[in-house]
């Protein structure tokens, strides 16, 4: 792919990525141009939607050249269930932070579980593939508390949490979205700078050692970022799926392996994809909202099959090694 | 001179320019400056209070939550969603002055964000029914109505004194009945002791089964409910059919028939509505308990 083609992607993303974020500023749940609502509440969707739809996706792609597997997402190393729990403790206990409502005891929670995945790998997961179990079930103990919480807490406390849990745009604040997506670019960038040692691992851990990448310190690091990226996504907007599995398929199928290319177009495409979902939620059934991370499911499906079966190839094994 | 004096002192009251400061259930102070005018409440039970102080003026509420259909007029007014994940869209664009919200339902922090937003909320608890007496004369004294507030207030207090004397009498010294107070089937969530529905089954001189757990709506399973033997049981629906009504009423005969040995329960669907809604209608709801536990004294 040459020089020219490249910038033509990049260009076509970035129209996109405007042009749906016009759209997110222009409908919502209710009719006309509103400045209060526009500015008040549709520009600090817009722009979380945007930095939670980026972050997810990058994550998404370097987890998955990481691990050289088609199957892992955002969520596969757990550290999106203790953000969960932290924010349904939080909304039990009325920790809801003003200046990002749920977002600190999320964080929190997401952040304590990232130590403790890697703490755990200090000591006994070593290789890759135990950091990927160890990480299932760290997700799996995560979703255990969150429900064994939630069974003895009252209803009132954790509704919100609830909501939440599915995907939730609603509670963006300018403070909270101009710090997530500063977040995420910087996260985002740090990862770009490593693209290299992407391509390398993608290519298989021996291959990446023959080349003289030092291969435990390499995923050690990539793992470490996007599980930071994850945290600060799930404790800006709570779980929203098929984004980080996906997008990441769907951009390698198109541009290749190549992590120059990949990650900016991932990383541009997962802000439309999201952008574009949560203008649905929110206008689809006014005054309805429907949770963003069903949204997402619920479109991001059968967009996923008519490409395959268009296409007609196999996804995942042939696109990430 | 004396006469422009008391002009100027009373002028702006007849004016509608009535003012007020009150600190409300988040411990928030709401301004009030002249009436509102445009109320937007958060909660069917806030639309019901609302309601009852505005009167006739009911087409100052102009926005409800879903589920709000009593006054049966309101039913009409625009919904702003469900009051457990309401628009903020469709509240800011009703262009509100004061929006009601509950500490009970209403997420908090899109409550807080209304308020980072602009709009003027007043925050109003009803977890118990003296919180609920003390929310309907904060309520009507932002709506400009102090003095019909306080009549209100007093009237329920009195109210549930009044019945409370009256299941007294009909239990005549006899064992208060145990009750359980179910609202939700599948899983089974029933009213704990945090809960103002225990509160009313003590009004009503019943004993709940669950009166001592520290909960407001825990969910036991059923063998612990069976444990617990109550004589009552009470099944707080939303949805009317009968159809409803007779398939819970048949799950608790079937759970009666495995355990031998055991007094008959006495199961009966309750319409929800009066009974699940912290407005004054509880008052209804209290005199529905009050008839179906003491039907055979009437």
């Amino acid at each position: 792919m040459n020089r020219t083609s490249a910038i033509k992607n990049l260009s076509w993303a970035l129209f996109a990525w405007f042009f749906v974020s016009l759209v997110a500023l222009r409908f919502g749940a209710v009719p006309g141009i509103d400045l209060d609502i526009v500015f008040g509440l549709r520009v600090p969707r817009a722009l979380i939607a945007s930095a939670v739809g980026m972050g997810l996706a990058v994550s998404g792609a370097v987890l998955q050249a990481v691990f050289s597997n088609p199957l892992c997402e955002p969520y596969t190393l757990g550290v999106s269930s203790g953000a969960s729990l932290g924010a349904v403790i939080g909304a039990s206990l009325g920790l809801n932070w003003s200046f990002a409502g749920l977002a600190g005891s999320s964080l929190a929670g997401g952040l304590g579980f990232l130590l403790l995945l890697f703490g755990l790998s200090k000591s006994m997961l070593r290789g890759r593939y135990s950091l990927l179990l160890g990480g299932v079930m760290l997700g799996y103990l995560g979703s255990s508390l969150v429900a064994l919480w939630m069974a003895f807490s009252d209803a009132n406390g954790v509704q919100g949490a609830l909501f939440w849990l599915l995907g939730d745009l609603s509670r963006a604040r300018l403070s909270g979205a101009i710090f997530t997506a500063a977040a995420v670019l910087v996260i985002s960038g740090l990862i770009f700078l490593k693209r290299g040692e992407l391509d390398a691992l993608s290519m298989g851990e021996d291959f990446a050692a023959s080349v003289g990448i030092p291969v435990e310190r390499a995923r050690f690091r990539l793992i470490f970022l996007s599980a930071l990226l994850v945290a600060v996504c799930v404790s800006a907007s709570g779980m929203i799926g098929f984004i980080g599995l996906v997008i990441p398929h769907l951009v390698r199928r198109w541009v290749g392996s190549l992590h120059l290319r990949l990650l900016p177009l991932t990383a541009i495409w997962g802000a439309v994809a999201l952008v574009t979902a949560d203008v649905f939620s929110r206008a689809a059934f006014s005054p309805h909202e429907i949770p963003v991370g069903v949204v997402t499911a619920l479109t991001g499906v059968p967009v996923f099959v008519a490409i395959f079966m268009r296409n007609g190839k196999a996804f995942g094994e042939e696109a990430i090694s | 001179m004396k006469v422009v004096l008391v002009l100027l002192l009373v002028l702006p009251f007849s004016l509608g320019g009535f003012a007020a400061e009150l600190i409300d259930a988040t411990g928030v102070r709401v301004q009030i400056d002249g009436t509102p005018s445009r109320i937007v409440t958060l909660a069917p039970s806030l639309a019901e209070i609302a309601a009852d102080v505005l009167q006739s003026d009911l087409n100052k509420i102009v926005g409800v939550s879903d589920r709000t259909d009593f006054p049966p007029a309101l039913s009409k007014v625009p919904s702003i969603g469900s009051f457990a994940s309401f628009s903020l869209e469709m509240v800011l664009s009703l262009k509100p002055d004061l929006v009601i919200a509950t500490t009970d339902g209403n997420p908090r922090d899109r409550v807080e964000r209304l308020r980072e937003l602009g709009i003027r909320v007043l925050v109003v608890k009803n977890s118990t029914l003296i919180d609920l007496s003390d929310s309907i004369a904060l309520i009507a004294e932002a709506l400009g109505k102090k003095a019909l507030g306080l009549q209100l207030q007093a009237r329920f207090r009195s109210e549930l004194t009044r019945i409370s004397e009256e299941s007294k009498k009909l239990r005549n010294g006899g064992t208060p009945p145990r009750v359980l107070l179910q609202i939700g089937t599948d899983p089974i969530v029933v009213a704990g002791k945090n809960s103002f529905l225990n509160e009313m089954i003590q009004i009503v001189g019943a004993e709940n089964v669950y009166g001592s757990l520290e909960s407001t709506y825990p969910k036991p399973s059923i063998e612990d409910v069976l444990r617990r033997d109550p004589k009552w049981v009470l099944v707080i629906g939303m949805e009317r059919d009968e159809k409803y009504a007779r398939k819970v009423v048949k799950e608790w005969e079937d759970r009666a028939l495995k355990r031998s040995g055991q007094s008959p329960r006495n199961v009966v669907v309750l319409p929800g509505d009066s009974l699940l809604r912290p407005s004054p209608r509880l008052l209804e709801g209290l005199r529905l308990l009050k008839s179906t536990l003491y039907a055979g004294a009437l």
